[in-house]
């Protein structure tokens, strides 16, 4: 029944790191806030902006904290049609428990300025070892995402909102969370994005991010109020694009991340 | 001013259609704007009530008063004075369209006015009422609302074994149905009928009461001749300012600044649901040229709990007293709740005088009460200067008055009972077009009588408080407007949760932005700080208590049939305790299709919430006369959908479904989790609602 009670314990310290810590290396170096921001990676985020992404297959590549047990893959692909998207991901994150997570997007123009999109996401814990079960649980989120000008657009994303149960019991579930953001183009190459990030185990995270665009590079830094200052930069050539990112968080130290994509 | 301009922005609902449904939207909007942030004891039908009819007449500008318009809720100080200044410089208003000379009205805020005011309205008599009664409608309305699962007390009720008196009686489902007749506002009579949950519908004419719970009836006649008001059955008493007498309903601090200012017009009908909150009997004022004269009586059963003192060594027999007696509750749920019923006879009687004229309105009130048991209060410090008896005689004094660009108001009444008095005076003045301000000074009594006011302060009674509130509003650029106001207060007496005098502020500022007819967002900031009693000292030792509410919320028109809004909210509370911390975030989208009959809203919200003390409170949309506030004190989740259907033949449906659900949390190895608290507990960690409205209207 201990082992139980642990990997309960795990579970919940995971699943609070996961919902904290930004997924790629474009939402890390922004400090997190990108729930307004269009790219292959926002089937992690906010799967409405899946509409304005090109068609794209990409990959990214993660250290939390320089431990070696927190590193993680993503693979993302999305395609592209005239007023929707169809997205998927997979995502597998070594550790004491290993979590694999596919997830399934669409993503859909109801009007010139509104989008909305919904992912399915199948979530299995394991571990190494084999004294502990496995589990697997099924979650899904929806996002919105709209222009109110040319200048400024908000996204919007619930996630896992029937809060799925990972163990009947002693019972432990997965949190739901809650994000809202905003894009504002302060100049034709400079966008400052604001997000506010509530999710139900912990305290609302506000994040801020600005990315600078110069011809074939992006420079972005950002912060959230998780202790977490961010920075990155990302390189188009072609069709490829390339960020590196890396964060630095107060205690628990430094995070690199690397994306690699080609858009269609 | 930017208030005021908003509020008639969005009558632009109300009016560009006459049909219900926009005054409902209309109704919704500024229920959101004027309560979102009092408590929870607001009385929506009151305001509904109150709304309707303000659509329904609109004021003659030429015969209004220069008072009246300077109360007239959609003109801005600065609006009004203009509208003043040029009736005086070139005599009534020809035309509507006269107000386009006005600085402050050009053809769009003409437009979203216009349907709102009238340069000429023929004078009603009795005969011509007699005459046109078939041109009134009549209205009837029925809503019906229920949770699930059950509650604690119908669990006791389906397993009752024990002789236990604490479960409930009926069943689980919230009731009214309301009829009435309208002619203009001339002439108007209904009836209102309401069960609340748990309460139960009996036919057994033994039990009291009969049918419903509540029921209350009313005729009303207004401005017919020379009769200004005539009350017959359940009425509401509103004067001055309302420190001697006021029944009726009156906001507190809010992000109207004029709201500090009662504008109260002596006898109105009793159409709330409230359920001691009014008087019974009869009530009538006539008006001759600039004087009012009125007078009522007024007699009706209370609910109370009986105490006993002692005999001692006079009495033979013991005496009975009650501790308190409220205007609001009238909950009869439980054997407990029922057998306090009716326990009291409560007897009202007085009358006032007005004197009127362009400029100046000045009354006296005299409010005469007696009870069939006394009141005694409880021993507790802050009741020591309460009052005890079984009657009490109050006066007072008001005045309202304009002069250049300042509206003065104010009264002083004072109780001859036990010889307190309480006074507030207060100022509305526009300084410029672009800046109104505000003022309001108060000074209550430790043991001014409360029944039945309505005075403005921090407290919910007005005694025990002296201050003084600063309000503004400017108008900054284009697309800029800020709004707020300081108070500074003082509790001249313990009161509860504070043994001692205290003091404290309460700061309020919002920045508001509306660069477009479709977009809009503000931002809140709100700092409180009282002195509280604290729970880790002794008893005499005080603590500050200071909260910190921030706010960001924003709406959007997408299209015209599609509506999106969020907001962001938290709050902060710091005291000598552990510092506790709220949040809320919500998304709302609000789909109104074009030519369809039905429309309808949806809204996803997660709160997380440490103490109570941290609730937030948001607006949700709500069936016409529903209860539209909810009030996030845990953290968890928040959905619901508002569907409304509106038939071509004057008839609407609202159906409103709600789910609440509280965060089980994670580390938890139990699953104790429950909702509300008490006889309402529900068992397990989610709540379903299901509210049905239907509204008829018929000639």
């Amino acid at each position: 029944m201990n082992k139980l009670y642990f990997i309960v314990l795990l579970f919940s310290i995971c699943e609070k790191l996961l919902a904290t810590n930004p997924p790629d290396a474009i939402s890390l170096s922004l400090g997190g806030s990108t729930t307004a921001y269009s790219s292959p990676f926002c089937i992690q985020y906010n799967a409405a902006n899946l509409v304005y992404s090109p068609s794209n297959i990409a990959f990214n590549a993660q250290n939390r904290y320089g431990i070696r047990d927190y590193t993680k893959i993503l693979f993302v692909g999305n395609y592209s049609l005239k007023e929707s998207s169809l997205g998927f991901s997979y995502q597998a994150e070594n550790g004491i428990i290993f979590n694999q997570k596919i997830s399934a997007a669409i993503a859909k123009k109801i009007q010139p300025n509104l989008a909305c999109g919904i992912t399915l996401n199948l979530n299995r814990f394991s571990s190494r070892d084999s004294y502990y079960q496995n589990t697997q649980i099924i979650t899904f989120s929806a996002g919105l995402s709209y222009q109110i000008n040319p200048k400024n657009q908000l996204g919007f994303q619930i996630e896992n909102p029937n809060q799925s149960e990972i163990i009947a019991f002693p019972k432990g579930k997965l949190p739901t969370s809650v994000r809202l953001g905003l894009k504002h183009q302060l100049t034709s190459n400079i966008n400052l994005y604001i997000d506010a990030f509530q999710s139900s185990n912990q305290h609302i995270n506000t994040c801020v991010g600005i990315e600078i665009i110069k011809d074939h590079y992006k420079i972005r830094t950002g912060y959230n109020t998780n202790q977490i200052i961010g920075c990155g930069i990302g390189i188009q050539k072609g069709s490829i694009m390339i960020d590196v990112g890396l964060s630095f968080h107060n205690h628990l130290g430094i995070s690199p991340s690397l994306n690699t994509s080609y858009a269609w | 001013m930017h208030g005021k301009l908003f509020r008639i922005c969005i009558i632009i609902f109300a009016w560009s259609s006459t049909n219900a449904q926009k005054d409902a939207n209309y109704i919704n909007q500024y229920l959101e704007y004027v309560i979102e942030i009092a408590d929870e004891d607001v009385d929506i039908v009151e305001i509904t009530e109150q709304l309707l009819r303000y659509i329904n007449h609109p004021l003659n500008i030429n015969k209004a008063s220069n008072t009246e318009i300077f109360n007239f809720p959609l003109f801005s100080q600065s609006q009004a004075l203009e509208i003043c200044n040029h009736r005086k410089k070139f005599g009534p208003f020809l035309s509507i369209y006269e107000f386009q000379l006005l600085p402050s009205f050009n053809h769009q805020v003409l437009n979203q006015v216009r349907p709102l005011i009238a340069v000429y309205t023929h004078p009603i008599t009795l005969k011509t009422v007699r005459k046109n009664i078939r041109k009134g409608k009549h209205q009837f309305m029925s809503l019906c609302e229920t949770t699930s699962p059950k509650n604690i007390g119908q669990l006791r009720k389906t397993n009752h074994t024990s002789d236990s008196l604490t479960y409930y009686i009926g069943s689980n489902i919230y009731s009214n149905i309301r009829y009435r007749f309208d002619y203009k506002k001339h002439l108007s009579w209904g009836i209102n009928l309401e069960k609340d949950a748990g309460e139960q519908f009996s036919f057994n004419k033994q039990k009291t009461p009969l049918g419903y719970d509540h029921q209350s009836l009313y005729l009303s006649l207004n401005d017919v001749g020379k009769i200004k008001s005539l009350q017959i059955g359940d009425f509401h008493v509103n004067l001055g300012q309302g420190l001697t007498l006021s029944t009726g309903l009156a906001f507190g601090k809010s992000s109207l600044i004029t709201n500090t200012k009662r504008n109260f017009s002596g006898f109105s009908s009793y159409r709330s649901l409230r359920e001691n909150a009014y008087m019974r009997g009869l009530a009538l004022s006539v008006n001759n040229k600039n004087i009012t004269l009125g007078s009522f009586i007024s007699y009706k059963k209370l609910d109370g709990v009986i105490h006993y003192l002692a005999p001692d060594s006079n009495n033979e027999r013991s005496t009975p007293f009650v501790e308190t007696i409220t205007e609001d509750g009238g909950y009869h749920r439980t054997i407990n709740e029922q057998q306090q019923i009716n326990k009291l006879a409560d007897l009202q009687t007085g009358g006032y005088i007005e004197y009127e004229n362009n400029t100046v309105k000045v009354g006296g009130v005299l409010q005469y009460r007696k009870l069939s048991i006394p009141i005694r209060q409880s021993t507790e410090p802050y009741s020591f200067f309460s009052f005890q008896g079984d009657n009490y005689l109050k006066n007072g004094i008001y005045y309202d008055a304009v002069f250049r660009n300042i509206n003065l108001f104010g009264e002083w009444s004072y109780c001859f009972s036990n010889l307190t008095l309480a006074q507030n005076h207060g100022a509305l003045i526009s300084i410029h077009r672009k800046l109104d301000l505000s003022i309001l000074y108060r000074n209550y009594n430790p043991g001014f009588i409360t029944y039945q006011t309505n005075g403005f302060g921090e407290n919910s009674n007005a005694k025990n408080e002296k201050g003084l509130y600063l309000g503004y509003q400017i108008k900054l650029k284009k697309y800029f407007s800020i709004v707020g106001y300081y108070d500074l207060f003082q509790n001249l007496n313990s009161q509860f949760k504070s043994i001692a005098p205290s003091r404290g502020f309460d700061l309020w500022t919002e920045l508001r932005y509306k660069p477009s007819k479709i977009f809009n967002a503000y931002y809140r900031f709100r700092k409180e700080k009282k002195q509280i009693n604290s729970p880790n000292q002794p008893i005499y030792n005080h603590e500050n208590n200071q909260i910190t509410r921030h706010r960001v919320h924003s709406s959007y028109k997408l299209s015209k049939s599609i509506e999106l809004r969020n907001r962001i909210e938290t709050t902060l509370i710091k005291s000598n305790q552990p510092t506790t911390r709220g949040s809320l975030i919500y998304q709302d989208l609000i789909l109104k299709p074009k030519n369809k009959a039905y429309q309808w809203s949806t809204r996803i919200a997660l709160s997380r919430v440490e103490d109570y003390k941290n609730r937030i409170y948001s607006f949700e949309k709500s069936p016409l006369y529903d209860y539209p506030m909810f009030n996030h004190s845990y953290s968890g989740i928040r959905y619901y959908i508002l569907f409304r259907y509106t038939t071509l033949s004057n008839t609407q449906l609202w159906f409103k479904y709600g789910y609440t659900q509280h965060d089980t949390p994670i580390e938890s190895f139990n699953e104790q989790y429950a909702i509300g608290s008490g006889l309402n507990e529900v068992a397990g960690n989610k709540k379903y609602t299901f509210t049905l409205q239907l509204k008829h209207v018929f000639n």
